[in-house]
């Protein structure tokens, strides 16, 4: 089959395996992006890794102690473990001088070790069912079985009743938790179920993605989430879409390549999500870098709307306007960034060329004096309001003239009361 | 007698590891000194692939290297573009680690690289490896490689012992003197990313963490002075890996998950008997 | 002639593009105890960091002794908040002492026996010898801003910043370090404090520098310790600067001009 054919194949439903590990892709993705808007959000990344690592001593205690690879009792062991390790790392760091990122990392590590050396004993048993307890290193979506199915149904519906059951809850300790603690929500009882609904998907997210990597599965769509929405509701809707999304491109691709475990491809499909979140989202660095390219031209064709006011101020009627020359010469500019400015002022408006020279049209002038009565309004209230020396002024007021509104500049003038001159003595326009 | 290379390069392993570990704590830099372990593997993999040898200097250097640009990645993208920085690291370390695991799975088949191998190391393998002849005596070549390596690192770490106590106390204060933070960090991180490289071999990329924090946290536990932690954390740590090399023939278990787990009963055992006592630390 | 310990030109100090600090502009002569007073989140911390160059700055600058941060750093010792080291760091009071004689330059090389005695001379100035050998983590609050208070005097600095030293302590500790401080300003140290309670602040320093974002008055305490001044730094209304603050932080707007 062409890949064409293998993605309608995939996505068809008609081979049962297949669609086994489809529906249980989806539902961990959804569950597990959810539950990260969780810990994102109240900052708890860092235990993800230990709960996931410490739960393979558990899964292989469950193995020898039933024997079989019954999925019940393999996640039981493991969310065992794991509830155990949420304990140590609570008790070394009361305990002890040690803090809690050291005591999530010797958690981390002594259970893991301890999980390895269970699991040379399993391989050292010579118990034939054995075999593929080492999936649970990096996930083998594609050996999941009807049976696991059921069990990882049944965890993933845990969380989607927890999840809107304690939204509230959960909704006002991460955004207010001292007004929480005053209307009775204990953060202990908080901390409590967040750290259980992090076992459970753990628990469900072994399978698929393995130990190793659960952490990703639950931070990153989280992560990546928080950089398209402020609202916490919306939030874990972005993240269930991309926790589902990757992981189903992530089981398609190992569906394509059956030797290669699934794990490592759903992270790599979540990691591109997060760097793609931060470059190209409205919060990202993109828009960051045009809105600073936005500022940077908005200030120039300020200034230079300025400068021609000033100097025809200066000229007094003797020449007919301004040169695009006599502009880039008074503040050192680039002609050609004047050149281009005075065009972008001239389709606004507010300046005409007649001939060789630049006037400024009404709309000009009084926009110019705008931006010359809040330069002096501004270095004003330095003066008055912020004790600076009048040397001092024009710097500050030279930036911040561009980014007074109409709001901020009635203010300004209200709070001084109308004053009629700047500190260098100079008047200030009130135009129209 | 090959048991004792064995012996000699977990020692080695456990004395650069908790050394550095022991600042690793102190800056609360635990789990990016298990991200970094995780970091960098995908540049071992490249590099062997390359030069299809184990361990050579230029390997070494590109997967340190690889590891210290994922640490500054991480700083990035938390400083500017955002990210929670727990988030960053925890992603990147699994993405490398991802990228680490597809590599070896899809273009490793002709080439002599386990899975197994690579997240626990061979330790036991090390005597049966190429030999190198130093006066008269064979040593493996891994083996020479990391004492050439621990010597390095407990020089510039006795040297630097001021900076790096300085930085981790109160990094605002050695700012103000001139000291920069920024470089002892580095510093820190890249003699980490080195010391995981060469140890690759020997403990794989997912058992440092073991040898990097729990012997600093037994070290926590005892002392009030930075030279007699460090001094504590070596022993400790080449104490409890004679005792777990020899326990793991007993159990027939990997060697490096035995002697992590010696290290954590002892640190466990330490810590759960404290609360009993009502002495404070010596 | 009496020349200035410090100068602060026009300092902006912004949080992503939002001024935490607007326009600061003060001088103070030399060998002064100064407080600087303001209300919680004024910016105090801020403007000893951005002075220390540990926070970057968006406009403006410091002189310290008529020169940059970087040609006097020997001669400037900064104390930073309490909380802001970790008390359960391998080091017992000695040590931390000792780290007031480490320079950028000595810093591989061993301490010398000079070293070690101001070290130990420091900590008998704040009457903290008998604790030389103690972890630093058994100290009372006022103990452990002693031990810092040491480790300022090991720099041998002749301007000292110190963030909220008055803060958590005991009244006999509080005594006891402006005595020291009293004795400083007498041998022409220049001191500067960040401190939180007005009315200590009368009895303690002879310049004061009033800040809430904004400064609003900076000079010696008898005139500039007025109930207005007062009344405007805990009282003032900033919504101005916030909205100000506000338009500068959503379009991600520079505080200068480049160019």
């Amino acid at each position: 089959m062409n890949f064409w054919e293998q993605l309608i194949y995939f996505f068809s439903f008609t081979d049962a395996n297949v669609s086994n590990v489809l529906i249980g892709t989806l539902l961990l993705g959804i569950a597990s992006g959810m539950v990260g808007t969780l810990v994102v959000l109240s900052k708890k990344t860092l235990i993800i890794d230990a709960i996931s690592h410490s739960m393979l001593p558990g899964i292989c205690i469950g193995f020898m102690l039933s024997g079989v690879k019954n999925p019940v009792y393999l996640m039981l062991g493991g969310m065992s473990s794991a509830t155990v390790a949420v304990y140590l790392i609570a008790e070394i760091s009361q305990r002890s001088k040690i803090k809690v990122d050291a005591a999530i990392a010797i958690t981390l590590s002594i259970l893991f070790s301890f999980g390895v050396i269970m699991l040379n004993v399993v391989q050292n048993s010579g118990n034939p069912n054995q075999s593929g307890l080492n999936d649970f290193l990096f996930g083998k979506a594609a050996s999941m079985l009807r049976k696991d199915l059921y069990m990882f149904g049944g965890l993933c519906l845990i969380i989607f009743i927890c999840l809107p059951v304690f939204f509230r809850h959960f909704k006002i300790s991460l955004f207010d938790p001292i007004f929480a603690q005053s209307i009775g929500i204990k953060k202990y009882f908080i901390q409590s179920i967040i750290s259980f609904l992090i076992i459970v998907t753990a628990a469900a997210g072994v399978q698929t993605v393995g130990i190793i990597l659960i952490s990703a599965m639950i931070i990153a769509p989280a992560s990546a989430a928080l950089f398209w929405t402020n609202n916490f509701r919306l939030t874990m809707i972005y993240a269930g879409i991309v926790g589902a999304g990757c992981s189903i491109v992530g089981v398609f691709i190992s569906f394509l390549l059956p030797e290669m475990p699934t794990g490592p491809w759903i992270v790599v499909m979540l990691a591109s999500v997060s760097i793609l979140s931060v470059l190209f989202s409205p919060s990202g660095l993109l828009v960051k870098q045009i809105q600073i390219r936005k500022n940077k031209k908005s200030i120039l064709r300020e200034n230079v709307l300025k400068t021609v006011y000033k100097l025809k101020e200066k000229i007094k009627g003797k020449k007919k306007g301004i040169s695009t020359e006599e502009v880039s010469n008074y503040r050192p500019t680039a002609i050609r960034k004047v050149r281009s400015a005075l065009k972008h002022l001239k389709r606004k408006g507010l300046v005409i060329k007649g001939g060789d020279y630049w006037t400024l049209t009404e709309n000009g002038v009084q926009e110019a004096e705008r931006i010359v009565r809040v330069h002096r309004l501004w270095e004003l209230y330095l003066q008055k309001y912020m004790h600076l020396p009048s040397n001092y002024v024009h710097n500050s007021a030279e930036s911040i003239e561009h980014i007074v509104t109409p709001e901020i500049e009635q203010a300004l003038a209200e709070v001084m009361g109308k004053p009629e001159l700047d500190p260098h003595n100079q008047k200030i326009p009130y135009g129209k | 007698m090959f048991d004792f290379w064995i012996i000699f390069t977990a020692c080695l392993v456990a004395i650069n590891s908790s050394v550095l570990g022991s600042f690793l704590v102190l800056k609360k830099m635990s789990m990016l000194g298990d991200a970094l372990s995780h970091s960098v593997l995908p540049g071992i993999v490249i590099a062997f692939l390359i030069t299809n040898e184990h361990t050579s200097i230029l390997t070494t250097l590109f997967s340190a290297i690889i590891g210290l640009a994922a640490v500054f990645t991480m700083n990035v993208l938390s400083k500017k573009g955002g990210f929670q920085k727990d988030a960053a690291i925890g992603i990147m370390y699994t993405f490398l680690f991802s990228i680490g695991i597809i590599l070896i799975s899809s273009l490793a088949k002709n080439a002599d690289i386990d899975i197994e191998c690579v997240l626990f190391g061979d330790i036991g393998n090390v005597p049966f490896t190429k030999g190198l002849y130093i006066m008269g005596l064979e040593v493996p070549r891994q083996t020479f490689l990391l004492s050439i390596f621990t010597a390095a690192n407990l020089i510039i770490v006795f040297f630097g012992l001021k900076g790096f106590s300085i930085t981790s106390f109160d990094p605002l204060l050695a700012s103000t003197i001139g000291i920069s933070v920024v470089f002892w960090d580095y510093l820190l991180l890249g003699l980490t990313s080195l010391s995981t490289v060469f140890s690759f071999e020997s403990v794989g990329a997912i058992m440092v963490i073991s040898m990097l924090v729990i012997p600093a946290g037994f070290a926590n536990l005892l002392t009030k002075r930075i030279k007699p932690f460090i001094l504590i954390a070596m022993t400790f740590s080449v104490i409890c890996s004679i005792i777990g090399y020899y326990l793991s023939f007993l159990i027939n278990v990997n060697i490096v998950a035995c002697i992590s787990c010696v290290m954590g009963i002892i640190l466990l055992a330490t810590i759960f008997r404290k609360k009993n006592s009502t002495q404070s630390v010596n | 002639m009496q020349t200035n310990s410090l100068e602060v030109h026009d300092l902006t100090v912004s949080y992503q593009h939002n001024p935490v600090l607007w326009n600061i502009n003060f001088n103070v002569p030399a060998g002064k105890l100064t407080g600087i007073i303001g209300p919680n989140g004024a910016g105090k911390s801020t403007l000893l960091k951005a002075i220390m160059e540990l926070t970057p700055v968006s406009g403006g600058y410091a002189k310290l002794f008529g020169k940059s941060l970087e040609k006097v750093r020997t001669r400037i010792a900064y104390v930073p908040q309490k909380d802001a080291v970790d008390w359960d760091f391998p080091a017992t009071v000695l040590d931390v002492v000792q780290m007031g004689r480490y320079g950028n330059k000595s810093l591989f090389r061993k301490l010398s026996k000079k070293d070690e005695d101001i070290a130990v001379e420091c900590l008998s100035k704040v009457e903290m010898l008998d604790y030389s050998d103690r972890h630093i983590s058994e100290l009372s609050g006022g103990q452990k801003q002693r031990v810092f208070i040491a480790r300022a005097l090991a720099q041998e600095a002749d301007m000292y910043f110190m963030d909220e030293p008055f803060a958590g302590i005991d009244a006999a500790s509080e005594k006891q370090i402006i005595d020291i401080l009293l004795k400083m300003k007498e041998e022409g140290k220049s001191i500067f404090v960040v401190h939180h309670d007005l009315q200590s602040a009368i009895d303690y320093f002879d310049w004061i520098i009033l800040i809430n974002t904004r400064l609003i008055a900076s000079g010696p305490i008898s005139t500039t310790f007025t109930t207005e001044n007062l009344k405007e730094t805990y009282g003032g209304k900033l919504t101005l600067l916030s909205k100000l603050g506000q338009e500068l932080k959503s379009k991600q707007f520079p505080i200068r001009e480049e160019e």
